[in-house]
């Protein structure tokens, strides 16, 4: 809505539509006037003393106004002149100007409609996600070297079968960092563990007995997972902004590529060169 | 295809293909430069740049530069301090440099969100992170801030004036180099630019980096800082500075515009402080500032006072040690001892092209010396400064570690592009003129680097007040950790005690601290060290501490290796530690884990204490060799591995020093 209301309001977009009105007339008539008119409005000189003023600070003298007014009648002369010979064509600025208000104006008119009820809840249970607070799991791990020999891993992993939690913990080398874990997350696990195996066995594996072995960047470990929260979704009403928000950018994407694609479906590409 | 009717024909010849290939470069995808702010903003300075000059104002200035505005008392157990880990050197497309000569177009919500861990589009191409940073500060260059961003609007004033279009051809004609040159006639003398004035701009562009960096930040999970680059050149001689802001608010940049004199910087940061803005800066690139970082006079030619060395211990109480153009801590010629020193080094100024600079006064390891020496003389030590480590990339895109920087868009140009085919062979090949001896070459450029903070949680204040204490360390990109503390009473079997973090604490002085005065004649400081290994990088090679001290007013250094893993011995001869090995497979660009510890812990007694010498010690730990950024890229693009560069490197950490000053300074 914004960019619309701002591109309404661009002298610029005026000057576009009316010059291709003008010129669409012309090209009718098939010949060219010898004079041409245009008004300068209240609105332009006050827009033109604005631009001076956010400039320099102060509006401009009446003898300075007189001058800007004269350089911006020069510049819509030039600029229609140009336009005429049809200057405005390969002109690699004019055309990504062009195709950049084409694009302001296509996003202003595409504004989503806002969900029904149904709609968001809908959404919010399609994208959890994204709102999801994250699980927590309770675990205590033992821990063995890298270099510790396969063999050696298969006999604890036996012995674990039938070791309680705490009778285990002796089993385990020195890790330099705590043994046991209350409520971490996955995100956090990744920061003390590294991106390995260790952090999805750890929210993965079962409860109450031991899993392993599993390797992080610091070696090989068993874990005996405690306890798990799962993660949970906040009820909408809590995340009712968020959400709502998340849904229009979303609808509002979809809308601007389905435009696009309607848009794209018009041409035929050629493309002439290798990439 | 055939049915859908055919209403016009577009062709995309050879020309325009390569036409949009170099536009892309210059386009960017989102449009938040300032120029679309500039128009909102009102022109308003609420916070006046204050440049004391009369003598009342220079009395109240004195008498205000007490001490910064902490609160470190709010912080609860220290022994519960948590490492975090960020970059606070970044810039996006309103650093001129940024935009004009490495075409950037990545803005800072672009930067936050990457360095947050969220995929950004970036040119068409999504990028994601390889792991989150903790904080981020964005420091774009205050000088001409957002100016040169309005050639994308060509209404602009900038568009149209004489300057401004002779610099948009050049950028369109792919020389940013010599736009930059044209820049510079004016930046780097401190001129302002002919044409429309930069300053209103610059108001508007600030205000929206304070915006920005407020709508980023989020207490607990990810920190940003108000934060810029005063950026003072003096014949091609680097002395930049970064100024970051504790609170959620800060007033207008001071910039090199207004003074190339880093003493006018301390001045601004003073007169802000009695304002409420508490604000530090951190000088960087020291390698590159032809002897002059940490000279023994200051700009104007004075031996460095008393004045001088506390302002400047006050207002930068860290220093950058690594980042993308070289490693500051030390140089082989200033440390032909150690065996380590030659690591990432890059000894040429910032100018265009590059030229040798002067080693001498350039290099960390000797400012802490000189620091002593001076603090002799003058009572107060300019040089007491903690280490950061940064990216300074210019992309946008904060990448840190060699995996990172050799797949990610932050490679050419100091980061400008994501390289393809043949910007990786314009790399990694060698080309005439751009040779590493010429400092050149994109192969000489190091990985982004990273600052480890311990700190309550992740808050601005937590975080600032940990940089203020220098509770803090450098690594080369890497997340190990490192802790470091001093003492006079530590026992030998600390390390083994399970509780030996809080004793350490309790008992003893943290990095960035001073040991206290030594009142027992008999005693050597003793130092707790403990090192873990990053899970995601290479095992640990060794701790080392390297001590700096002077003797009948000369300065010495010793590195000594403290910790190592395995059963390795010291040569009888050099006592050199034999070296960890290497398992790099150059063919695939992996190592193993086979050599190596994931911990180092250990406590060290210096041997060679004289209570009459001031002196400083810092850790340094080294990881087993592992594939340098360019082995990794050949690796992933078929090509050979470069052999004028390292294949393979030591990625390391390095904490902020620990200091002994002598009660009664003897040694003259």
């Amino acid at each position: 809505m914004k960019t619309l209301k701002t591109l309404i309001h661009q002298p610029f977009c005026h000057f576009v539509i009316l010059g291709g009105i003008l010129y669409a007339m012309y090209s009718w008539n098939g010949k060219t006037p010898a004079t041409q008119e245009f008004f300068i409005t209240e609105q332009d000189i006050n827009r033109i003393s604005s631009i001076y003023q956010l400039q320099f600070g102060v509006l401009p003298s009446k003898m300075q106004l007189g001058k800007l007014i004269e350089n911006h009648i020069r510049e819509e002369i030039y600029w229609r002149e140009g336009l005429a010979l049809g200057l405005d064509t390969g002109d690699e600025i004019v055309r990504r100007r062009i195709a950049q208000k084409f694009s302001f104006l296509q996003e202003s008119l595409l504004t989503p409609v806002p969900p029904e009820e149904k709609q968001l809840e809908q959404y919010y249970q399609a994208n959890r996600d994204r709102y999801v607070e994250p699980g927590r799991v309770s675990f205590t791990h033992i821990y063995f070297e890298s270099d510790t020999a396969t063999q050696r891993l298969t006999q604890i992993k036996a012995q674990l079968k039938a070791a309680t939690e705490k009778a285990a913990i002796g089993l385990g080398q020195h890790f330099p960092g705590q043994n046991r874990f209350s409520d971490v997350s996955a995100t956090e696990l990744t920061r003390i563990f590294g991106r390995s195996p260790f952090v999805k066995t750890a929210t993965d594996a079962p409860i109450g007995r031991w899993s392993g072995p599993i390797q992080s960047g610091f070696g090989n470990h068993f874990i005996f997972v405690t306890d798990r929260i799962e993660g949970q979704l906040p009820e909408l009403h809590d995340m009712r902004e968020k959400v709502l928000a998340d849904y229009l950018a979303d609808r509002r994407d979809i809308l601007n590529a389905n435009a696009y694609t309607r848009l794209r479906n018009k041409y035929q590409v050629f493309i002439e060169a290798p990439l | 295809m055939n049915t859908i009717m055919t209403a016009c024909r577009i062709r995309v010849g050879p020309t325009e293909c390569s036409e949009i290939r170099a536009i892309g470069h210059l386009i960017s995808k989102r449009n938040h430069g300032p120029g679309n702010f500039m128009k909102q903003t009102a022109i308003c300075s609420k916070h006046p740049i204050i440049k004391p000059r009369s003598l009342i104002a220079q009395l109240a200035l004195l008498l205000s530069l007490s001490l910064p505005l902490i609160s470190s008392a709010s912080e609860s157990v220290p022994s519960e301090r948590k490492a975090y880990f960020g970059d606070l050197h970044l810039h996006t497309r309103l650093s001129v440099d940024a935009y004009v000569l490495m075409g950037t177009r990545v803005d800072p919500d672009t930067a936050y969100r990457f360095a947050k861990g969220k995929t950004v589009d970036y040119l068409g191409e999504p990028v994601r992170r390889d792991r989150p940073l903790d904080f981020l500060a964005v420091t774009d260059h205050a000088e001409n801030l957002g100016f040169f961003n309005q050639l994308d609007d060509p209404g602009s004033e900038l568009a149209n004036s004489n300057f401004g279009r002779m610099i948009a051809q050049r950028i369109a004609d792919n020389d940013g180099m010599s736009a930059l040159k044209e820049i510079g006639k004016y930046q780097f003398e401190g001129k302002a630019i002919p044409g429309p004035d930069a300053s209103v701009v610059g108001r508007s562009t600030w205000q929206y980096l304070i915006d920005t960096a407020n709508k980023y930040y989020d207490p607990g999970e990810f920190t940003t800082f108000i934060a810029y680059e005063w950026t003072a050149m003096i014949d091609g001689a680097n002395l930049h500075r970064n100024v970051i802001f504790r609170g959620d608010d800060a007033p207008l940049p001071f910039s090199s515009a207004d003074s190339r004199n880093p003493e006018d910087l301390w001045h601004y940061l003073e007169a802000i402080r009695t304002q409420g803005h508490e604000a530090l800066a951190i000088p960087h690139n020291a390698n590159a500032s032809n002897g002059l970082m940490y000279d023994w006079v200051s700009q104007d030619g004075k031996p460095i006072d008393a004045a001088y060395a506390r302002k400047r211990a006050i207002n930068e109480p860290l220093n950058e040690i690594s980042q993308n153009k070289g490693t500051s801590e030390t140089h082989p010629l200033l440390s032909p001892n150690d065996e380590f020193a030659n690591f990432e080094i890059f000894d040429h100024l910032l100018t265009l092209p590059p030229r040798k600079g002067k080693v001498e006064g350039s290099y960390m390891r000797e400012g802490l010396g000189r620091g002593l020496i001076i603090a002799n003389r003058v009572g107060y030590n300019p040089y007491k400064f903690g280490f950061v480590g940064a990216s300074d990339l210019h992309s946008g895109l904060s990448a840190s570690g060699e995996k990172d920087y050799a797949g990610s868009p932050s490679l050419i140009n100091m980061g400008g592009g994501r390289p393809d085919q043949e910007q990786v062979k314009a790399a990694l090949i060698p080309q005439t003129g751009t040779d590493v001896h010429t400092g050149m070459s994109p192969r000489v450029a190091s990985s982004g680097t990273l600052t480890g903070v311990w700190a309550q949680e992740n808050t601005r204040q937590s975080l600032y007040d940990a940089l203020r204490r220098k509770e803090v360390f450098a690594t080369s990109g890497t997340r190990l950790k490192l802790r470091f503390f001093g003492s006079w009473e530590f026992n030998d079997e600390l390390m083994a005690q399970s509780d030996w973090l809080e004793t350490a604490y309790e008992k003893g002085v943290a990095m960035g601290s001073d040991l206290p005065t030594n009142d027992i004649d008999a005693h050597a400081p003793i130092f707790a060290v403990w090192a873990l290994k990053d899970p995601d990088s290479g095992n640990l090679d060794r701790a080392q501490i390297i001590k700096v001290w002077t003797a009948n007013g000369e300065q010495k250094e010793k590195v000594f290796d403290v910790a190592w893993s395995g059963e390795r011995q010291r040569d009888a001869l050099t006592h050199q530690l034999e070296p960890v090995g290497n398992t790099v497979d150059l063919k695939t660009g992996t190592f193993t884990h086979a050599i190596g510890a994931i911990e180092l812990r250990t406590v060290w007694k210096d041997p060679d204490f004289n209570k009459h010498q001031p002196a400083v010690y810092y850790l340094r730990v080294l990881e087993i060799p592992t594939p340098r950024w360019s082995t990794l890229m050949a690796v992933n693009n078929n090509l050979p591995v470069p052999d004028d560069v390292t294949a393979t490197l030591q990625e390391r950490g390095w904490s902020s020093p620990i200091w002994y000053t002598p009660q009664l300074i003897t040694d003259n």
